[in-house]
């Protein structure tokens, strides 16, 4: 049988982000022609969402219980059920779901840097950015200032042909923020 | 129509032009060579960029890199195994075999004359196509237009990758960005919270960068990705491969034809084209059994169905604003910001060049592509040993560097971040963007045809009710429906 996949926690995190997105558009919804559609559009985004939700939810919470069933079944029955004779732990996931949750915690570590870098500038934040990323990862300091060096130099060349600020930064995002 | 094809030809006649095609079609093709990279990735990253030339070279420079990008992604299908890009999965099969057997070369030069050769005839048959879809286009009005809209999104949302819910969470998800802002209809600002940024509303460009460009990145990041840094040697001749390719022209021929036929159905991509070419030209052969191991009309059906719907995806593309694959949906993106709106009005009398200008762009691009394919073969496949350490830094400065430079506005870094981040989750999700994307290219569209629709059937409510275009298109609609019915229950 086809049981739905379980939910990862990058899923749960996208569907929550959509659900509170459906929400608050639902909450701010315009009046006359202006939410003729989006009233049509937005309950159906709610309603899949939730439905999704509920689905993967259930399809989470229904493997665990059956895991640990048969684990228990096993347990019960003094009956090894691993190949090699062993009782099978169950494997469903708490491993799985701390990996993943560590890879998650690195990923937003990754790109609040990659913010925080940029904040200092598009160009000069873009090239620190490349010299330590790469230096963390080749620890090759010919590549580490080679490569960050030849695309910022073709991007300044490019951006003062066009005549682009490049400087722009934290202040500017502050000045808008507070202004 | 001669007028507008010798004012196409004069643009594109010109050393600019020239070189703006060239130079997207060597971005294409050595980003389409690197393997986790792709057509839409290049064409995100390249739409800011665009914004510097003249309208016309922007859109050149976007059509050379489409062309660009097969033939570049099925070099490190036949030398690494690895494909480049979706499409040249089909093309590892009895690439890469060819390669093991000494004759990556020959493999290349099959590639490259087959994907000439099949974007030629994709493109013969989008010029013959020309002057019937502007009879068909004068046929529709909002209601059919509406209708067309609807049913790609429900197209889209159910052939992508995925579930069906999950594709049309997507699909209802990109149309819900389209709400934000200024109202074309009502004339009103809508869901802008009162923050003075989403007056203009999310702006598409920094959508398809955040989606495509920096999430791909991140995904690649975090799943630490590492391709072969093993020296290739390629042997084998290429001009013999091109020789064998022009050899095995009923293969070449059927399968541009196959890809064609795919690629004016929207959104189903060069994937099925190139798996469908390959498995008619084994299903043709004499001696099925060559192929998978090494024989080079394994790589001449993929490369040249693969090629040949390009030029046929550039019509849906163009006359019902319904990109016919993925890349295409970037490249509708970087048409309308260009301000190439696609309808009837592109196939106006005086507009007409702009569809040229694109049509032999392209060809141009493809013929430019194969030649450099056979010429440098070999220096090409350096490009797939790149580390990914240093493309994820390149591509995520170069993107952001895009964003920023469209407006100057600082806070367009963080839409396209956060875009971004969002682009990740969905890939981690199965929550195809594709699907975004097309709901925020098609939305405004339905929006817009719907109120026109209701004004219509206010006035004359037969006009809709007894609209023959509409009852045509409405059995297509349930003809194509019964179809993938009746083969889901068959299969």
């Amino acid at each position: 049988m086809n049981t739905p996949k379980k939910i990862n926690l990058e899923e749960s995190v996208l569907y929550v982000l959509v659900l509170a997105y459906a929400v608050l558009l639902l909450a701010t919804m315009p009046s006359g022609d202006a939410r003729t559609v989006p009233a049509l559009v937005v309950p159906i985004l709610l309603g899949l969402t939730v439905y999704q939700l509920a689905n993967k939810a259930s399809a989470t919470f229904h493997e665990r219980v059956h895991r640990r069933l048969i684990h228990v079944g096993e347990v019960l029955k003094g009956r090894p059920d691993g190949d090699d004779g062993s009782f099978v732990e169950d494997t469903d996931t708490n491993e799985q779901d701390d990996d993943r949750l560590g890879n998650m915690v690195t990923l937003v570590w990754t790109v609040a840097g990659i913010a925080i870098v940029y904040a200092i500038g598009v160009l000069v934040g873009g090239f620190v950015f490349m010299v330590s990323y790469i230096y963390v990862n080749e620890k090759n300091v010919k590549l580490a200032l080679g490569v960050p060096i030849l695309v910022t130099g073709l991007l300044w060349v490019f951006s003062s042909v066009l005549g682009i600020r490049i400087w722009s930064g934290l202040i500017d995002v502050l000045g808008y923020v507070v202004g | 129509m001669i007028d507008a094809i010798l004012q196409a030809l004069s643009i594109l006649a010109t050393p600019e032009a020239i070189a703006v095609v060239i130079v997207g079609a060597i971005i294409g093709t050595l980003v389409g060579a690197v393997p986790g990279l792709g057509g839409a990735i290049t064409l995100a990253l390249l739409i800011p960029f665009s914004f510097a030339l003249d309208s016309n070279l922007g859109i050149l420079l976007l059509i050379g890199a489409l062309g660009g990008v097969n033939f570049g992604g099925s070099i490190p299908s036949i030398i690494l195994n690895i494909p480049g890009t979706a499409p040249s999965v089909i093309t590892t099969i009895d690439g890469y075999q060819m390669t093991k057997q000494g004759r990556g070369g020959e493999a290349l030069g099959a590639s490259a004359m087959a994907s000439a050769a099949g974007a030629v005839v994709g493109i013969v048959f989008l010029i013959a196509m020309i002057p019937v879809v502007r009879q068909v286009l004068l046929l529709f009005g909002p209601p059919e237009f509406l209708l067309i809209s609807i049913i790609a999104l429900v197209i889209v949302a159910s052939v992508l990758k995925g579930s069906l819910v999950s594709g049309l969470i997507g699909v209802a998800l990109g149309v819900a960005f389209g709400f934000h802002g200024y109202n074309s209809v009502t004339g009103g600002l809508r869901f802008d919270f009162g923050i003075l940024y989403l007056y203009d509303g999310i702006p598409l460009m920094l959508t398809i960068l955040g989606l495509f460009a920096i999430s791909e990145m991140i995904a690649m990041s975090r799943d630490q990705i590492s391709f072969s840094s093993d020296s290739v040697d390629i042997s084998g001749s290429p001009l013999e491969g091109a020789a064998q390719a022009i050899k095995h022209w009923r293969i070449l021929l059927q399968s541009a034809l196959i890809g064609i036929i795919v690629g004016i159905i929207p959104a189903i991509g060069a994937t099925v084209s190139t798996l469908i070419a390959y498995s008619r030209a084994k299903a043709g052969a004499e001696d099925p059994s060559t192929f998978g191991n090494g024989d080079v009309r394994g790589v001449i059906a993929p490369e040249g169905s693969n090629d040949a719907k390009d030029g046929a995806s550039l019509l849906p593309t163009l006359a019902f604003s319904i990109p016919g694959s993925p890349s295409h949906a970037v490249l509708l993106g970087g048409l309308l910001i260009h301000g190439v709106t696609p309808g009837p009005a592109l196939f106006d009398s005086s507009n007409l060049y702009v569809v040229f200008v694109l049509t032999f762009g392209l060809l141009v691009s493809n013929i430019v592509t194969s030649g450099m394919g056979l010429a440098l073969a070999n220096q090409i496949t350096k490009v797939t040993k790149v580390s990914p350490s240093l493309i994820i830094p390149s591509v995520l400065v170069l993107s952001t560097f895009g964003a920023y430079a469209a407006r100057g506005n600082p806070l367009d870094l963080l839409l396209v971040l956060g875009m971004g981040i969002f682009g990740y989750l969905a890939i981690q999700a199965n929550v195809s963007r594709i699907a975004i994307l097309f709901g925020m290219i098609l939305g405004p569209i339905i929006e817009n045809t719907y109120h026109q629709t209701l004004q219509i059937a206010r006035l004359n409510i037969s006009r809709v009710v007894t609209s023959s275009v509409l009852v045509i298109i409405f059995i297509l609609i349930v003809s194509m429906f019964g179809y993938r019915y009746y083969v889901g229950r068959t299969t």
